[in-house]
């Protein structure tokens, strides 16, 4: 089943790369808005110095910059107070845009306005979920306290136990959440029975785990690439831009993918009995 | 059979310490104005020690002396109207007191000769008056003690050890075991000085006694000496003190251990059932280091730090002249402290290589012998003199050992020991408090750390750039040698750089140690002019922002590549400098004291390249992208 689901996720980028292009360039847009002043910001803090900071990392001429930027990197960090609540939104409507595109072929902003707004009331009950969940690890945290003897044990499960297993409840939370998303789209029913086909997303794990390895691997690329090329020089710069972006193509790319596995793994909606 | 064994053991023990001498010399080297000869007893279950033995002073004056002076420093904590607690409202660098568990020393005995003195120790406050402090006392003595003379006190005292504060005391871990640091513990004598040591004017009539209470933010001073301490704890406790073990003996109730050090001017020690003991040796020096068990994985990165500080201090400065280094990773606020021949260390369970804090700690606690043990400065006067050149050696050492990256070495972010001092000392008002400062007149702790290791640091690392490298180690090894096992001032400090460097340094300490000068040149212009020849003419004009003035080191580059070095003395507002040639670039050569790096640069016609903006530009739009995926995770 997840090699079938895979073959679709494929599928999904090969068949409708626009869907890729709208996924990436909305991010990349929507990043701009902080980025471009954030970076116009430094530039013109930095005076003549500038040559330098792009040259090498500096601390004492970083922290002259940030000094004197301050101002206005204060006001790039306020634009988070509206840029983020924006994404969320377009994140649930985007999400069953691609799942109605991908089950009907066609139709990816006509599926992401009719069903955007139960797709972000959906993703408020998760985020629920996900805060009472955090809340129960916290719980657990005290209670074991008080249970267990110190010593190493008990270290290892708070340091160690609870961090990964908050990791563990975000993605199988998420992951219900989108089996919901495409329940609500591909099975055309109501909130309610949405949400319970979230409970019912276990046949998706195997899917999901390889798309979202696939989505960490690319983010730990891009994290290699960005320590390693010092981008000093205009050439560089341009060329850590560009590596930058082809593997944020790609991670959109993974998110239709995942998407098409999505459709591919949630059942259709069964026929009324014939007469 | 089991008390044989017993018995060989001890023996054993006895025999193998006792030929150990605790420095490489073969007769002490300082001026042994002091002996104490004590027997202590931990009792864990009360938190207490019991102590009795003899303390000698011997009167360096040469005028008769009849009050002798002690600090009892644990009185410190007994309750909340003491100086120190006034001072820091029970928080000590992070660490809070204890409401119900405070500390104490009680003197219980006091004889000459027989002679009982007991009821003539009176408490005085030489430095606030708080009639509630309790931490130094005098005593007149019914008979002086006449020049060149020794007196020899019998005393006895109690003392309650505070839960750990101020790096001294006991914790409970949350295993149920216990730890004790065990500081400033017994009555120990002030200093006196005599005429001509240190500010007592040469020409006056007798010393006095230089004896301070116990502030927050201040640490100690005493005078080198002997201590021969014997000390006894439970049978299963494991002990780290000051000095060599010459006796250690078991028996079923007690363990006794006895320890000798000289040329010494504290005895610290700490005791605990759960230590992990690790040993290696580095030259003539036995390295022991004490760890909590959960920490063990951690005790090489520990002896390679002590090693690399042993290494470079003997290089740099002279050598580690004891025979002994304990290291001890103490629990809570016990961390990241200075004895003689015994520090505190530190770290956390879990400690990424890539975080080096208890690196860092290991060489700036090592320092410490040198810089506060051996160059054993009044750390209540001048604490610049043992933490800031102290913390300007730490940077030299993290930075050439471990750097690029020395403290935090990310990829991507690296960050060095000296620039991180530096940011501390710009973190607030540069121009606040100078180095020469009493430690209880900063008008807070942040700002007692900020300016006497960070600043101190900085400051130091500006000289060294002026100095030259050779010159300043030269001056810090001719400070060593000449005032190891003495209490030296900043005044020596600046007479042997002065002597060294064959000049006046007057304008820097007067500036930066004694004064709270701030320095900021600016590239203020840079023009090029046409001449009627059609070759160019190049105007560089630098102007000096702030009080302080420190020669500056012009340098211009041409558009042809050619670079030429011009030095300025920094004195007047302002400078021009007229140079022939088209100027494409002048910088001042980067000065850690200055306060503003970013405007020591200039660029002809401005520097429009926008590889700046796009670098980050790319990277931030890529951070962001990320961002909103791993949003998409959680909602």
């Amino acid at each position: 089943m997840t090699r079938t689901a895979l073959a679709c996720g494929w599928q999904a980028i090969r068949r409708w790369p626009i869907l890729t292009l709208i996924i990436y360039g909305v991010g990349v847009a929507m990043a701009f808005l902080i980025a471009i002043p954030f970076a116009v910001a430094i530039q013109d803090a930095a005076g003549s110095s500038k040559g330098l900071l792009a040259g090498s990392f500096e601390l004492g001429l970083w922290y002259d910059t940030f000094r004197e930027a301050r101002g206005d990197l204060f006001t790039v960090a306020l634009h988070l107070l509206w840029v983020v609540p924006l994404y969320l939104v377009w994140d649930a409507a985007s999400s069953v845009g691609l799942c109605f595109a991908l089950a009907n072929g066609h139709g990816f902003w006509h599926g992401a306005g009719r069903f955007a707004g139960r797709s972000v009331v959906i993703g408020l009950v998760y985020l629920a979920m996900l805060i009472a969940v955090l809340a129960g690890l916290i719980a657990m945290i005290e209670a074991m306290g008080l249970l267990i003897a110190p010593g190493a044990v008990r270290f290892y499960l708070q340091a160690v136990g609870i961090p990964v297993g908050l990791v563990l409840a975000v993605l199988l939370i998420n992951l219900m959440r989108d089996a919901s998303r495409a329940a609500l789209v591909v099975q055309d029913v109501g909130l309610g029975r949405a949400l319970r086909a979230g409970l019912a997303a276990w046949p998706m794990t195997g899917a999901y785990v390889l798309w979202t390895a696939a989505a960490l691997g690319i983010l730990a690329v891009s994290i290699a690439l960005e320590s390693s090329l010092n981008a000093g020089t205009m050439g560089s710069a341009v060329i850590l831009a560009v590596g930058l972006q082809v593997l944020m193509l790609l991670r959109a790319a993974v998110r239709v993918a995942w998407h098409g596995s999505l459709v591919a793994l949630t059942p259709l909606p069964s026929l009324p009995a014939g007469g | 059979m089991r008390s044989f064994l017993v018995l060989l053991v001890a023996c054993t023990l006895t025999t193998l310490a006792s030929a150990q001498r605790p420095t490489t010399f073969d007769e002490p080297q300082s001026e042994l104005r002091v002996r104490y000869t004590l027997e202590v007893t931990l009792r864990p279950a009360t938190r207490t020690i019991e102590g009795s033995g003899q303390l000698q002073w011997r009167n360096p004056d040469r005028v008769p002396v009849d009050t002798l002076q002690f600090h009892l420093y644990l009185n410190a904590f007994r309750d909340a109207n003491t100086t120190f607690m006034r001072e820091s409202g029970g928080m000590h660098r992070g660490f809070s007191a204890s409401d119900s568990n405070h500390g104490a020393i009680n003197i219980t005995g006091l004889a000459v000769r027989g002679e009982n003195l007991l009821d003539s120790l009176m408490f005085i406050r030489p430095d606030d008056g708080n009639p509630d402090d309790y931490t130094v006392a005098a005593l007149p003595l019914p008979n002086p003690v006449q020049p060149g003379d020794s007196i020899i006190l019998d005393v006895t005292f109690e003392a309650s050890l505070p839960q750990i504060v101020a790096r001294t005391g006991w914790m409970e871990k949350d295993d149920g075991s216990l730890f004790f640091m065990v500081a400033q513990w017994f009555p120990k004598l002030g200093v006196y000085e005599i005429p001509g040591q240190r500010y007592v004017p040469v020409d006056a009539p007798r010393g006095r006694w230089n004896t301070h209470q116990f502030h927050a933010n201040s640490e100690f001073y005493a005078d080198f000496g002997i201590y021969d301490i014997t000390i006894h704890v439970p049978p299963d406790y494991v002990v780290g003190a000051t000095g060599v073990r010459t006796h250690a003996h078991d028996s079923p109730d007690v363990r006794t251990l006895r320890y000798y050090a000289e040329d010494v001017h504290d005895f610290a020690w700490t005791a605990s059932p759960v230590f992990r003991e690790f040993t290696t040796t580095w030259r003539h020096v036995n390295l022991r280091l004490l760890m909590q068990p959960e920490h063990a994985r951690q005790a090489e990165r520990h002896f390679k730090a002590a090693r690399i500080a042993l290494e470079a201090f003997d290089e740099i400065i002279g050598p580690y002249p004891y025979t002994t280094l304990t290291l001890v990773d103490g629990v809570g606020g016990s961390n990241g402290m200075e004895y003689p021949t015994l520090i505190t260390c530190g770290t956390l369970q879990i400690m990424p290589s890539w975080v080096r804090m208890p690196e860092l700690v290991t060489i700036h606690e090592f320092g410490h012998q040198y810089f506060y043990g051996m160059l054993a400065n009044n750390e209540f006067e001048e604490a610049w003199l043992d933490e800031g050149v102290n913390s300007y050696m730490e940077t030299r050492i993290m930075d050439e050992a471990y750097g690029p990256g020395s403290v935090l070495d990310l990829p991507g972010l690296r960050i060095d020991d000296g620039p991180s001092h530096r940011l501390m000392y710009l973190s607030t008002a540069p121009e606040r408090g100078a180095l020469f400062t009493w430690s209880w007149k900063y008008s807070n702790d942040f700002d007692y750390g900020r300016i006497t290791y960070s600043k101190a640091a900085t400051v130091l690392r500006a000289l060294e750039q002026y100095l030259g490298r050779a010159v300043m180690d030269r001056g810090l090894r001719t400070y060593y040698e000449r005032w190891r096992f003495r209490h030296p001032t900043t005044r020596d400090v600046q007479a042997v750089m002065e002597e060294v460097a064959e000049e006046d340094l007057d304008w820097f300490f007067s500036q930066y140690v004694y004064g709270t000068a701030v320095v900021d040149y600016e590239l203020a212009e840079l023009n090029l002019t046409q001449l009627p020849d059609y070759s160019f003419k190049s105007t560089v004009r630098v102007r000096r922002l702030r009080n302080g003035i420190f020669p500056q080191v012009l340098r211009v580059r041409f558009t042809n590549g050619r670079e030429e070095m011009h030095e300025w003395d920094g004195v007047s507002e302002e400078e021009t400098f007229q140079l022939r040639g088209q100027v494409s670039e002048a910088w001042l050569e980067q000065n850690p004291i200055d306060v503003h790096w970013l405007n020591n640069r200039i660029v002809a016609q401005g520097d429009s390249s926008p590889k700046l903006a796009l670098k980050y530009a790319a990277k931030s739009t890529a951070w962001m992208q990320h961002v909103w995926h791993l949003l998409g995770f959680l909602f």
